[in-house]
């Protein structure tokens, strides 16, 4: 070779290397100065239960004709308080997965998502305020569409999906939502849009990249929670090619700092729920998408604030491949809302467990219609049924005009006699205990309404009472 | 707003459209300032928004945002198809690819679930992950491929200003259609090495 051709390699090689050394000079200056993502639980703030006075037995309210809901609304300070409502109003349209967030003036904001049905390019995300003191949610509202989302994010998005509400440290809130490009649910990116009014307006959305694979296949179904530094751990799952649960770690700014592999491909661990006990402790629910026997939902612990976590174990309780809920109760003990049962969603209960998640005993079953399951109903009877659980699930509806009614009836049709059947769903729970200590939970009612439950501490109370003596599971 | 993250996004969306066009033969036919001129009006129609999103974010949404090496390499072939020029050696070109390919069929199967170990997770700032990255860049730089010491150094430059939405580094290096394109390079090579040997 010749010299000048060597001499010409030997300064294209050092050129290289000084590009090498101060691209690297910088990058590993950016690396060292990037904060390690801290551990180590911060815990959420819940008011002590008011002392309440000890009221007079009062006689049982036994008239015919009575929905429960109605009363439920009566005061009774002995028997606690548990009032459910309808919290979306649009008719003939599919709704799911909605998520829940406590306003600083302590109303409720929901959000989730409502279109022609699900996976359609019509799908929005919508959002409504409970107001307690009232009892009324207000009308729904578009939050994000798939319009909107894609003019801002700059690139075409094909459908909208699961939205999940958190409050940062600083006191915004932060809307993830789903959104996808390509394919169906595995193909998903999470959108991100904050809000420093309480939701009355939200940012720009812009995509948080969590996977190096076209950045697809990261969901988010359950609440964030908050690391003792103000970071955000966000619970998420990966569905392309197989499923499992992840964490992501958000840094104040909403950017993406770390990213955690709860279990690995094939233990079909789905929708994680965290349930932080204490600064160092928190357990792991996670819905169950595998083929094992019998079907029960996975969990896993960590005890050094999140930065480790246990293998994953079966739970103790069925899991029908479904979403749970779940929350810790001031005491520690843990209650959570699901599916119990193998196979379906058409019930949906409230379950407790005091040691931890070990164990797990029925409270109170919030829906229950596998009773019509093989009942071969006929549509006046099946429509029959859901006019009442209309009526049960909403006192507006028990007092409104029969037009209104058979409106709403005719809305839930589509969907439960979808098969020609009468086949009933009570999915996707999202519980949260609000500062004064009152629960709010919402589900997914038939895929056609957002339905919305809240009791208070004196109802549990009562029924933790009555559930002593409950069938451990 | 990210319109900066935004703007490289569809920036590097906007060159794989431009240098394959280029490509094409009735427009390499042209004379320079004629073609100059079709690239610069395929541009503005990339850029234009269509019912809410231009054919660049259209493109982009399917795609992602492509990683650093590959816009170096979309580069190199602009620069080779606008001035019949070669600015690295095939040689040079094809380790650095079988590179890109050895760490595809490592990272990915992995990084989708395969075991407990994410290797994702190194990307985010991890400084071991770096310090490797930096001898493997250094000694490429001498031994192995100048290319691959350059895609890993414009990478980490890329990655610590915030170029893209991502901060991960992982996305700066690779990304899938890089790791297909280096596999069909090397399933190319392999076959023209078969060929050679049936026919010699």
């Amino acid at each position: 070779m010749p010299l000048s051709r060597q001499i010409n390699g030997m300064v294209k090689k050092y050129l290289t290397l000084g590009v090498v050394l101060l691209a690297f000079g910088q990058g590993l200056h950016q690396a060292w100065q990037r904060p390690d993502p801290a551990f180590g639980f911060r815990m959420p703030v819940i008011d002590p239960p008011v002392a309440q006075p000890v009221a007079a037995p009062q006689p049982p309210v036994r008239k015919k004709g009575r929905h429960r809901s109605r009363r439920a609304e009566q005061p009774n300070i002995a028997n606690g308080r548990y009032i459910s409502h309808l919290a979306s109003s649009r008719l003939h349209a599919q709704t799911h997965a909605s998520s829940l967030i406590e306003l600083k003036d302590g109303r409720i904001r929901a959000f989730w998502f409502s279109g022609s049905r699900e996976g359609a390019a019509d799908v929005t995300i919508n959002n409504a305020v409970f107001d307690p003191a009232q009892g009324v949610w207000s009308a729904e509202q578009v939050v994000a569409s798939r319009g909107s989302t894609q003019r801002a994010l700059h690139r075409y998005v094909a459908k909208l999906g699961n939205p999940v509400v958190g409050r940062t440290a600083d006191g915004s809130l932060y809307l993830f939502y789903v959104t996808v490009s390509l394919g169906g649910w595995a193909g998903s990116s999470i959108t991100l849009m904050k809000s420093v009014d309480e939701g009355e307006s939200w940012s720009p959305p812009r995509r948080l990249i969590t996977s190096p694979f076209i950045n697809i296949s990261t969901l988010v179904k359950s609440a964030p929670y908050l690391y003792a530094d103000g970071t955000m751990g966000l619970p998420v799952y990966h569905e392309f090619v197989s499923k499992f649960a992840e964490m992501l770690h958000l840094d104040a700014a909403g950017n993406v700092i770390d990213k955690q592999r709860l279990a690995r491909a094939g233990q079909g661990t789905l929708q994680p729920v965290v349930l932080v006990r204490n600064p160092q402790e928190a357990l792991v629910l996670t819905r169950y998408s595998g083929k094992d026997n019998p079907h029960l939902a996975r969990s896993l612990t960590t005890e050094d604030g999140g930065q480790h976590w246990s293998a994953v174990e079966r739970s103790s309780f069925p899991n029908p491949d479904a979403a749970l809920s779940a929350t810790v109760l001031p005491d520690g003990r843990l209650l959570a809302a699901l599916n119990h049962q193998e196979q379906g969603r058409d019930s949906l209960s409230l379950m407790l467990s005091a040691d931890a998640g070990r164990n797990w005993k029925e409270l109170h079953r919030l829906e229950e219609m596998r009773v019509v399951r093989d009942k071969n109903l006929d549509e006046p009877q099946c429509l029959h049924i859901v006019q009442g659980l209309l009526q049960n699930s909403d006192a507006r509806l028990a007092k409104a005009p029969a037009a209104t009614l058979d409106e709403y009836v005719d809305s839930a049709k589509a969907r439960v006699r979808g098969d020609g059947g009468c086949g009933f769903e009570f999915s996707y729970p999202y519980l949260i205990q609000a500062r004064n200590g009152d629960f709010h939970l919402t589900y997914t009612w038939n895929r056609v309404f957002i339905k919305h439950v809240t009791f208070d501490q004196i109802w549990l109370n009562r029924h933790l009472k009555k559930g002593a003596n409950a069938t451990r599971h | 707003m990210q319109l900066d993250t935004d703007l490289t996004g569809l920036f590097g969306v906007t060159l794989v459209v431009v240098t394959l066009l280029v490509r094409v033969p009735r427009l390499r036919a042209l004379p320079l300032p004629k073609r100059a001129a079709w690239l610069a009006a395929m541009i503005i129609v990339l850029s234009i928004p269509l019912w809410g999103v231009s054919p660049a974010g259209f493109v982009r949404g399917i795609t992602g945002d492509l990683s650093i090496a590959a816009l170096v390499l979309l580069v190199l072939a602009l620069v080779r198809s606008l001035t019949g020029r070669a600015l690295v050696e095939e040689q040079n070109r094809n380790a650095m690819l079988r590179a890109i390919l050895i760490a595809g069929l490592l990272f990915y199967p992995l990084a989708l679930g395969l075991g407990v170990f994410d290797p994702y997770r190194l990307g985010y700032g991890n400084l071991w992950f770096m310090m490797v990255l930096f001898g493997l860049a250094a000694w490429s730089s001498l031994r192995y491929s100048i290319l691959l010491a350059l895609c890993i150094a414009s990478a980490v430059a890329a990655w610590s200003v915030g170029w893209y939405e991502s901060a991960n580094l992982w996305d700066y290096l690779l990304d899938p259609w890089l790791a297909i394109y280096a596999l069909a390079v090397e399933m190319k090579l392999l076959f023209a090495r078969w060929k050679g040997r049936v026919h010699a």
